[in-house]
Protein backbone atom coordinates (compact mmCIF):
# COMPACT_ATOMS: atom_id res chain seq x y z
CA UNK A 1 0.00 0.00 0.00
CA UNK A 2 2.92 2.34 0.83
CA UNK A 3 4.55 1.57 -2.51
CA UNK A 4 1.28 2.21 -4.38
CA UNK A 5 0.89 5.60 -2.71
CA UNK A 6 4.57 6.45 -3.21
CA UNK A 7 4.40 5.50 -6.92
CA UNK A 8 1.30 7.65 -7.49
CA UNK A 9 2.89 10.63 -5.69
CA UNK A 10 6.20 10.28 -7.54
CA UNK A 11 4.28 10.29 -10.83
CA UNK A 12 2.49 13.46 -9.75
CA UNK A 13 5.60 15.25 -8.42
CA UNK A 14 7.07 16.51 -11.77
CA UNK A 15 3.77 18.27 -12.54
CA UNK A 16 3.41 19.70 -9.02
CA UNK A 17 6.98 21.01 -8.58
CA UNK A 18 7.34 24.80 -8.61
CA UNK A 19 6.04 26.37 -10.87
CA UNK A 20 3.13 23.91 -10.62
CA UNK A 21 1.16 22.94 -13.71
CA UNK A 22 -1.26 20.62 -11.87
CA UNK A 23 -2.67 21.10 -8.35
CA UNK A 24 -3.82 18.25 -6.12
CA UNK A 25 -6.53 20.39 -4.45
CA UNK A 26 -8.92 18.82 -1.90
CA UNK A 27 -9.51 15.68 -3.97
CA UNK A 28 -5.80 14.84 -4.04
CA UNK A 29 -4.87 15.94 -0.51
CA UNK A 30 -7.84 14.22 1.16
CA UNK A 31 -7.14 11.00 -0.77
CA UNK A 32 -3.45 11.06 0.22
CA UNK A 33 -4.41 11.82 3.85
CA UNK A 34 -6.88 8.92 3.86
CA UNK A 35 -4.20 6.64 2.37
CA UNK A 36 -1.64 7.62 5.03
CA UNK A 37 -4.29 7.21 7.74
CA UNK A 38 -5.19 3.73 6.47
CA UNK A 39 -1.50 2.73 6.39
CA UNK A 40 -1.08 3.97 9.98
CA UNK A 41 -4.14 2.05 11.24
CA UNK A 42 -3.39 -1.18 9.32
CA UNK A 43 0.28 -1.06 10.38
CA UNK A 44 -0.66 -0.29 14.01
CA UNK A 45 1.38 2.90 13.78
CA UNK A 46 -1.28 5.44 14.79
CA UNK A 47 0.96 7.57 17.05
CA UNK A 48 3.80 7.47 14.50
CA UNK A 49 1.29 8.51 11.80
CA UNK A 50 0.11 11.45 13.90
CA UNK A 51 3.71 12.60 14.42
CA UNK A 52 4.52 12.15 10.70
CA UNK A 53 1.54 14.34 9.75
CA UNK A 54 2.36 16.99 12.36
CA UNK A 55 2.66 20.01 9.97
CA UNK A 56 -0.79 19.24 8.50
CA UNK A 57 -2.30 18.61 11.95
CA UNK A 58 -0.71 21.84 13.25
CA UNK A 59 -2.21 23.76 10.33
CA UNK A 60 -5.72 22.35 10.94
CA UNK A 61 -5.48 22.91 14.72
CA UNK A 62 -4.33 26.53 14.32
CA UNK A 63 -7.21 27.34 11.95
CA UNK A 64 -9.87 25.74 14.18
CA UNK A 65 -8.42 27.34 17.34
CA UNK A 66 -7.98 30.83 15.86
CA UNK A 67 -11.40 31.11 14.15
CA UNK A 68 -13.08 29.30 17.09
CA UNK A 69 -14.72 26.45 15.17
CA UNK A 70 -15.10 24.77 11.80
CA UNK A 71 -15.92 27.59 9.39
CA UNK A 72 -16.15 27.64 5.61
CA UNK A 73 -13.68 29.78 3.68
CA UNK A 74 -16.30 32.43 2.81
CA UNK A 75 -17.25 32.76 6.51
CA UNK A 76 -13.71 33.91 7.37
CA UNK A 77 -13.39 37.64 6.69
CA UNK A 78 -9.60 37.85 6.28
CA UNK A 79 -7.06 35.71 4.44
CA UNK A 80 -4.06 34.34 6.40
CA UNK A 81 -1.52 35.57 3.84
CA UNK A 82 -1.14 38.55 1.50
CA UNK A 83 0.46 38.38 -1.96
CA UNK A 84 2.78 41.39 -2.30
CA UNK A 85 3.62 40.88 -5.96
CA UNK A 86 6.81 39.67 -7.56
CA UNK A 87 6.11 36.19 -6.17
CA UNK A 88 6.50 37.43 -2.57
CA UNK A 89 4.00 36.37 0.11
CA UNK A 90 3.59 37.96 3.56
CA UNK A 91 1.62 37.09 6.67
CA UNK A 92 -1.59 38.99 7.32
CA UNK A 93 -0.91 40.83 10.60
CA UNK A 94 -4.61 41.40 11.35
CA UNK A 95 -6.01 39.88 14.55
CA UNK A 96 -9.02 38.67 12.51
CA UNK A 97 -6.84 36.69 10.10
CA UNK A 98 -6.84 32.95 10.81
CA UNK A 99 -3.56 31.56 12.09
CA UNK A 100 -2.27 28.95 9.66
CA UNK A 101 1.11 27.29 9.29
CA UNK A 102 1.90 29.57 6.32
CA UNK A 103 0.91 32.60 8.42
CA UNK A 104 3.15 31.39 11.24
CA UNK A 105 6.14 30.81 8.94
CA UNK A 106 5.67 34.21 7.30
CA UNK A 107 5.23 36.02 10.65
CA UNK A 108 9.05 36.40 10.63
CA UNK A 109 8.82 38.37 7.36
CA UNK A 110 7.80 38.01 3.71
CA UNK A 111 9.19 35.13 1.65
CA UNK A 112 9.28 34.19 -2.02
CA UNK A 113 6.92 31.32 -2.88
CA UNK A 114 9.71 28.76 -3.53
CA UNK A 115 11.25 29.60 -0.14
CA UNK A 116 7.88 29.10 1.57
CA UNK A 117 7.63 25.68 -0.11
CA UNK A 118 11.17 24.91 1.15
CA UNK A 119 10.11 25.90 4.69
CA UNK A 120 7.14 23.50 4.47
CA UNK A 121 9.43 20.76 3.15
CA UNK A 122 11.86 21.39 6.02
CA UNK A 123 9.06 21.10 8.60
CA UNK A 124 7.86 17.87 6.91
CA UNK A 125 11.41 16.52 7.12
CA UNK A 126 11.61 17.34 10.85
CA UNK A 127 8.26 15.63 11.45
CA UNK A 128 9.64 12.58 9.58
CA UNK A 129 12.67 12.55 11.93
CA UNK A 130 10.35 12.84 14.97
CA UNK A 131 8.16 10.03 13.59
CA UNK A 132 11.25 7.80 13.23
CA UNK A 133 12.28 8.68 16.80
CA UNK A 134 8.74 7.82 17.99
CA UNK A 135 8.83 4.46 16.18
CA UNK A 136 12.25 3.64 17.74
CA UNK A 137 10.96 4.71 21.18
CA UNK A 138 7.88 2.47 20.84
CA UNK A 139 9.98 -0.52 19.73
CA UNK A 140 12.41 -0.04 22.66
CA UNK A 141 9.54 -0.01 25.16
CA UNK B 1 19.93 29.51 5.63
CA UNK B 2 17.14 32.09 5.42
CA UNK B 3 14.53 29.31 5.37
CA UNK B 4 16.19 27.69 8.40
CA UNK B 5 15.91 31.00 10.31
CA UNK B 6 12.20 31.13 9.46
CA UNK B 7 11.49 27.56 10.62
CA UNK B 8 13.63 27.12 13.76
CA UNK B 9 10.97 28.48 16.17
CA UNK B 10 8.32 26.25 14.59
CA UNK B 11 10.60 23.22 14.86
CA UNK B 12 10.96 24.12 18.54
CA UNK B 13 7.16 24.15 18.91
CA UNK B 14 6.98 20.78 17.11
CA UNK B 15 9.56 19.22 19.44
CA UNK B 16 7.80 20.65 22.52
CA UNK B 17 4.37 19.40 21.37
CA UNK B 18 5.84 15.99 20.48
CA UNK B 19 7.60 15.65 23.85
CA UNK B 20 4.48 16.70 25.75
CA UNK B 21 2.35 14.27 23.72
CA UNK B 22 4.63 11.32 24.49
CA UNK B 23 4.87 12.28 28.19
CA UNK B 24 1.09 12.59 28.36
CA UNK B 25 0.56 9.20 26.70
CA UNK B 26 2.98 7.64 29.20
CA UNK B 27 1.19 9.29 32.15
CA UNK B 28 -2.19 8.07 30.84
CA UNK B 29 -0.81 4.54 30.34
CA UNK B 30 0.90 4.38 33.75
CA UNK B 31 -1.52 6.27 36.00
CA UNK B 32 -4.94 6.97 34.46
CA UNK B 33 -5.54 3.49 32.99
CA UNK B 34 -4.54 1.80 36.28
CA UNK B 35 -6.74 4.09 38.38
CA UNK B 36 -9.07 2.00 40.57
CA UNK B 37 -11.62 3.52 42.96
CA UNK B 38 -12.58 1.45 46.05
CA UNK B 39 -16.24 1.21 44.94
CA UNK B 40 -17.67 -2.18 43.96
CA UNK B 41 -20.43 -3.03 41.47
CA UNK B 42 -21.78 -1.46 38.29
CA UNK B 43 -21.92 2.03 39.80
CA UNK B 44 -18.31 1.76 40.90
CA UNK B 45 -17.22 0.67 37.45
CA UNK B 46 -19.20 3.50 35.86
CA UNK B 47 -17.73 6.12 38.21
CA UNK B 48 -14.25 4.70 37.70
CA UNK B 49 -14.53 4.85 33.90
CA UNK B 50 -16.05 8.35 34.01
CA UNK B 51 -13.18 9.55 36.23
CA UNK B 52 -10.60 8.04 33.86
CA UNK B 53 -12.30 9.74 30.92
CA UNK B 54 -12.46 13.08 32.73
CA UNK B 55 -8.78 12.98 33.77
CA UNK B 56 -7.70 11.89 30.27
CA UNK B 57 -9.85 14.60 28.67
CA UNK B 58 -8.54 17.29 31.04
CA UNK B 59 -4.93 16.31 30.27
CA UNK B 60 -5.68 16.38 26.52
CA UNK B 61 -7.28 19.84 26.77
CA UNK B 62 -4.35 21.13 28.85
CA UNK B 63 -1.97 19.84 26.16
CA UNK B 64 -3.94 21.63 23.41
CA UNK B 65 -4.05 24.84 25.48
CA UNK B 66 -0.28 24.81 26.08
CA UNK B 67 0.29 24.18 22.35
CA UNK B 68 -1.97 27.08 21.34
CA UNK B 69 -0.60 29.55 23.91
CA UNK B 70 3.02 28.78 22.97
CA UNK B 71 2.19 29.28 19.27
CA UNK B 72 0.37 32.58 19.86
CA UNK B 73 3.31 33.86 21.96
CA UNK B 74 5.78 32.71 19.29
CA UNK B 75 3.78 34.40 16.49
CA UNK B 76 3.59 37.70 18.39
CA UNK B 77 7.35 37.63 19.05
CA UNK B 78 8.07 36.86 15.38
CA UNK B 79 5.78 39.68 14.21
CA UNK B 80 7.66 42.08 16.54
CA UNK B 81 11.00 40.93 15.11
CA UNK B 82 9.64 41.44 11.59
CA UNK B 83 8.45 44.98 12.45
CA UNK B 84 11.82 45.82 14.03
CA UNK B 85 13.65 44.42 11.03
CA UNK B 86 11.62 46.41 8.51
CA UNK B 87 12.15 49.76 10.33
Amino acid sequence: MCLLLLGALMGFLPYNLYPSRVFASDVGSLAVGAGIGAIAVLGRLEVVGIVALMPQIMNAFYIVASVRGLLERRQIAERPTVVLGGNVIAANKSEKAPMTLANLILSRGPLREPDLVKAYAMLSFFSFVLALATACFMVMR
Amino acid sequence: MKVLKYTMDIVGIMVLVWGLMLSLLMVVEAVVVNLKLPIEGTVGSLVNNALQLAIGGALFLAWLLVWYKVTVYCRKRRLKLWSRGSQ
